[in-house]
């Protein structure tokens, strides 16, 4: 198949600063998500808080945001730019919660900006350990046994 | 993430507690209570599915600790080393299914599954459908790009038509094959968090790791433990304090627990008990080690015992076992039936035997296809085998040597700066060689350098590739001053084998560390300084340090970070302090300065060519003296500093580069106090802050200087001026307290932060709220604020509460500041102290109800006060922003004020530098 030519930009979310579970793997996985994109003529606009990373020298992005990792600041920059589609996949944790806040949040669709890569669904019912348990069963396999409890006064 | 506040229960009354925690803990109020895999083995899948529908199992991997201990803190393995072909078939049909059941239909996940060793049952645990830790140890453990085929998969791609970079030959639907073992070992931090418990868990507590390739998988092993830095050369028995407990452990703590109980050690642990002759089977028992991994370890243990003497045979066997030269030096020392019990055995000793023999390292590429196809991209790791691959080419050539697995006060920023030293040259037409062994960094993406080695960064494995590299005679140099203090610390010997050090000589960074010759230059220079001596016991120091006068700032030499560093009062502390010091760094004197209380802390980032220099930043610390550098926010430009010091700054740092014959970059830091600047101390080589710099000015510093390096003049690379910079930036540091609950927050002179980040803005206020905001604590625009300081603070303090009070912040108090603050005129709502044991409404009464957004709170002395220390603690749980200094204190008042005069407004890097 074909690269996709319905698009024309794309916006990449890193992963912030390095933390304890989080650390420099994700600058090397974001730089060379931006190195392909824009070898395959895509532009790419990158958002990271983080100054210490190779993926946000100026050279790896068409427009590179240093900036706080918030759905509103994040909203700013969609604004701004208007990319066409947004990569979850690249920025750790932070990144792919990020895309499904936003999505949550239609921010997304106020802004036409399409998640490729993966899609909502799926990144939710990675995330949500019943939903992930019943996709489990439905497919035939197990998972740990498992319930959740809520706060109830 | 990194499973924050994750547990393990094991009986009723612990599951009641934890619950109600967690309970009360989680923002969304609920707890997933988990049927417990103890003791299951783990394994990890990196599989990729492109819209098509063909599906590769990129690497396998499996957790050499059994399930229980987070995956980022287990030593992992890959490929799966004990899983049959039947049992890997099942988990890699299982993986298909699960991509498919979460619903990904392209892209990278990671699955991870755990197995009953007894009863064969597979779990899946969970699924990650990104780019994660563990595939990002596989992309370097195979080869395989899984961050570049997601994003080429993403827009419409498939995995067919991608075709492989290293072969150039295939396609990224073939699986990759690997002829090698890989082992990931975790580096933790432990000795700068003192009470965090140590024991290993679902929560990760690791700060980073180190990675390992050899042809076995006891060599892999070996050559990840001796990557690590941790003092180590391979295997061997656990650490004894002097006094006989192990060290870090409490005195009741016995080998049989640490084989049980997960900790940092316990690969150690079972190395010793091997050695003293236990049951493997008893071992396999306590650690949930697969027998098979202990029977390989058991293998090297029985190796070390039967060895005696050193010949082509024995040295052979026991480097395809990862024996390092230091290793094999330190066990023929210690072996009774030496034959030759007179001469002493060091590591050279055993080098040059080695070269006598003819045991040489051979060199491997990691080609995705088990040597199938020819590979094109020399990444390479050593061994000990017949023959090499990725002969050296005859260009001119310079090696590059990384920092080493992450730690605190040596990250991200010098993997920045190495990769930046490897664009450089290679534009100045050399052939870049990167030496490094952390998976999780740019520098050891294969296309970086043109060569990379993967192998641990020892003089051994240096030097090894030194001679290989540089037999041709096109070895230009070796760059040792952009890794951290890993590669500084491998320089004078490297120099005196012969490899030739470019930049700065190691001469040079050794006077800047050294107390007497620098103080000696700088009384040379009429340069002022602190008061300062050196000291090896206690005695020395007391009489050091009374001469000063105190407080006085204490820390040894040749670290980074400031580790261990320490500000001490009195001579009882310091005292105490040389006791525990000496067990940091045996040999090393410890460094003593006059403390500069309330000073302004400046850092200068600047590129000498041994005939001018050139400064690429200034930075004024928002923390005042006494809060570690790398902890400190700091802002470029100054903003609060005059012209008059600022020019007295641009002088000592050229004259300081000068005279200490500075090719490249440097770093100087500096104290203002009562009108004076002192010099505070002189890195000549890259700093932490090269990365924010060249963000905030546009200028590649780490770039331009590598290319002095490599002898050009500064005037030749067209960088003569010190940059403007528009608007301000401010760099923030993020701290681990989330991870490490229990422990006091309060900043010192130690560094203990992981990470930052930046905020830019045309006012500084706004850059501080943005950089705040970045780090995970907004700043308040409404609410209350609670105000607790020492006596010291309380005149400043009331400034700083009487302009919140006036933008309508409520303020809150303990009794001793908001008596001050009502008899100024502040009205203030006076709390109970959380620690005073009466019944009234406490400061942690009124975080918890959620009436206080913003806490000042600056502690004094050495000895935190237990209610400090609760509100401190209270606050990281509650996530209530914390600010410990005044000075912080007055900058939050800006950002405040900024919000609410105008909303945060973002723009670009590239049309920050086309307007600027």
């Amino acid at each position: 198949m074909p690269k996709r030519t319905d698009i024309s930009s794309i916006l990449i979310i890193g992963s912030g600063p390095i933390v304890i579970g989080q650390a420099s793997e994700f600058d090397y996985s974001g730089a060379q998500a931006c190195k392909a994109l824009r070898q395959e003529g895509y532009r790419v606009v990158l958002v990271n808080s983080n100054p210490a990373t190779i993926m946000t020298d100026p050279e790896m992005a068409d427009a590179t945001y240093v900036e706080p990792l918030t759905v509103e600041v994040l909203e700013k920059i969609i604004a701004r730019e208007r990319p066409d589609a947004l990569l979850p996949t690249v920025g750790g944790q932070t990144g792919l919660n990020l895309s499904v806040a936003l999505a949550e949040a239609g921010v997304l669709a106020r802004y036409g900006v399409e998640l490729i890569g993966a899609n909502l669904r799926a990144m939710q019912v990675a995330e949500d350990r019943e939903l992930f348990k019943d996709a489990m069963t439905a497919a035939g396999l197990e998972s740990p046994r498992s319930g959740v409890a809520a706060y109830a006064g | 993430m990194g499973g924050s506040g994750a547990g393990t229960v094991f009986t009723p009354q612990e599951f009641d507690e934890k619950v109600a925690w967690g309970l009360k803990e989680s923002p969304v109020h609920t707890v997933l209570v988990e049927e417990s895999l103890i003791g299951w083995k783990e394994y990890e899948l990196e599989v990729m599915r492109d819209a098509a529908d063909n599906f590769v199992v990129v690497c396998s991997i499996e957790n050499l600790d059994a399930m229980g201990v987070h995956t980022g803190d287990s030593i992992t393995v890959a490929p799966a080393q004990t899983l049959t072909d039947k049992e890997y078939q099942r988990l890699r049909d299982q993986a298909r299914l699960v991509m498919r059941a979460v619903g990904v239909e392209t892209g990278g996940s990671n699955v991870q599954f755990a197995v009953d060793p007894a009863s064969g049952r597979v779990v899946v645990i969970e699924m990650n459908p990104r780019v994660s830790r563990s595939s990002a140890l596989a992309s370097k453990a195979t080869g395989f790009p899984i961050a570049k085929l997601a994003a080429k998969i993403a827009v419409g791609y498939t995995l067919d038509e991608i075709k492989n970079d290293i072969t150039r030959q295939t396609v990224a639907a073939f699986e990759p094959s690997i002829d090698y073992v890989v082992v990931k070992f975790p580096r933790w931090a432990f000795e700068k968090f003192p009470g965090v418990d140590r024991v290993l868990g679902p929560q990760m507590k690791s700060v980073g790791e180190a990675m390992a390739m050899g042809r076995t998988f006891a060599e892999a092993l070996q050559k990840a433990v001796r990557s690590l830095e941790i003092g180590r050369d391979g295997l061997g028995p656990l650490e004894r304090d002097a006094e006989g407990p192990y060290k870090g452990y409490d005195s009741r703590t016995t080998r049989t627990d640490l084989l049980r109980v997960p900790n940092r050690d316990r690969l150690f642990a079972v190395y010793e008990a091997l050695l003293e002759g236990e049951q493997e089977a008893s071992i396999s028992q306590l650690t949930g080690y697969d027998p098979w991994f202990v029977a390989q370890i058991a293998q090297i243990a029985h190796f070390e015992q039967a060895l005696t003497t050193l010949n082509a045979d024995t040295l052979r066997r026991a480097k395809r076992m990862g024996f390092s030269d230091a290793q094999l030096a330190r066990i023929i020392s210690s072996s009774s039936a030496s034959q030759s019990p007179s001469l002493p055995v060091s590591e050279s000793t055993v080098r040059t035997l080695r070269h006598t023999l003819g045991v040489f390292p051979t060199y491997h590429q990691v080609d995705t296809c088990a040597a199938e196809f020819d590979a094109y991209t020399p990444y390479l790791y050593s061994s000990y085998e017949s023959e090499s691959e990725a002969a050296p080419t005859d260009r001119r050539k310079i090696m590059i040597l990384g920092g080493g697995p992450n730690r605190i006060g040596q990250g991200i920023e010098f993997d920045y700066c190495c990769c930046h030293a490897s664009f450089a040259l290679q534009e100045l037409g050399y052939e870049t060689i990167m030496v490094n062994c952390n998976p999780e960094t740019v520098s050891t993406d294969y296309d970086t350098s043109d060569r990379l080695y993967f192998e641990p960064l020892t003089f051994e494995d240096v030097m090894n590739i030194v001679e290989r590299e540089g037999a041709g005679g096109g070895l230009a140099g070796l760059i040792v001053q952009y890794g951290g203090q890993t590669p500084l610390n491998l320089a004078a010997r490297l120099q005196v084998a012969g490899a030739p050090i470019l930049g700065t000589s190691p001469d040079a960074i050794d006077l800047a560390e050294d107390r007497d010759r620098f103080g000696a230059l700088l009384d040379e220079l009429d340069i002022p300084a602190p008061a300062h001596g050196s000291a090896r016991t206690a005695d020395e120091a007391a009489a050091v340090a009374s001469k000063i006068g105190y407080p006085v700032v204490v820390r040894p030499s040749y670290v980074l970070g400031g580790r261990a560093m320490a500000i001490v009062d009195g001579e009882d502390d310091l005292r105490r302090y040389m006791v525990e010091a000496v067990h940091v760094v045996a040999g090393k004197p410890i460094l003593i300065d006059q403390f500069l209380e309330d000073a302004f802390e400046v850092d200068v980032d600047a590129i000498c060519d041994g005939v001018q220099l050139v400064i690429g930043g200034v930075m004024q610390h928002i923390e005042e003296a006494g809060i570690h550098s790398g902890d400190s926010a700091c802002v470029l430009p100054p903003w609060k500093i005059s012209q008059y010091h600022l020019n007295i700054i641009r002088e000592y740092t050229e004259k300081l580069g000068l005279a200490l014959g500075v090719r490249g970059l440097m770093n100087v830091q500096y104290a203002i106090k009562d009108d004076v600047v002192y010099v505070l101390e002189v890195n000549p080589r890259a700093s932490r802050t090269v990365p924010f710099v060249s963000k905030a000015t546009g200028f590649p510093l780490a770039k331009i200087a590598a290319k002095v390096m490599a002898g050009h003049s500064l005037q030749q690379l067209g960088f003569t001026t010190e940059p403007g910079v528009t608007g301000f930036f401010v760099k923030e540091a993020v701290l681990p307290w989330k991870k490490f609950t229990g422990i006091d927050t309060r900043l010192g002179p130690e560094m203990r932060s992981t990470g930052e980040v930046m905020g830019h803005a045309s006012t500084f206020g706004h850059a501080f709220a943005k950089s705040q905001l970045g780090a995970g604590t907004a700043l308040p625009q409404e609410g209350g604020v609670l105000i607790t300081v020492n006596d010291f603070d309380k005149g400043s303090a009331l400034k700083i509460a009487r302009d919140l009070q006036r933008m309508g912040f409520e303020i809150y108090a303990t009794a001793g500041t908001g008596d001050f603050f009502v008899r100024a005129g502040v009205p203030v709502t006076t709390l109970e102290k959380g620690s005073s044991g009466l019944s009234g409404y406490t400061t942690l009464d009124a975080m918890r109800d959620g009436k206080v957004q913003l806490i000042i709170n600056t502690p004094l002395g050495a000895h935190a006060r237990e209610d400090g220390v609760r509100i401190r603690q209270l606050a990281t749980r509650l996530e209530i922003p914390l600010i410990t200094t005044l000075s912080a204190a007055q900058a939050a008042v800006n950002g405040i004020r900024a919000l609410r005069q105008r909303d945060l407004s973002v723009r670009s890097l590239q049309e920050h530098y086309a307007q600027a």
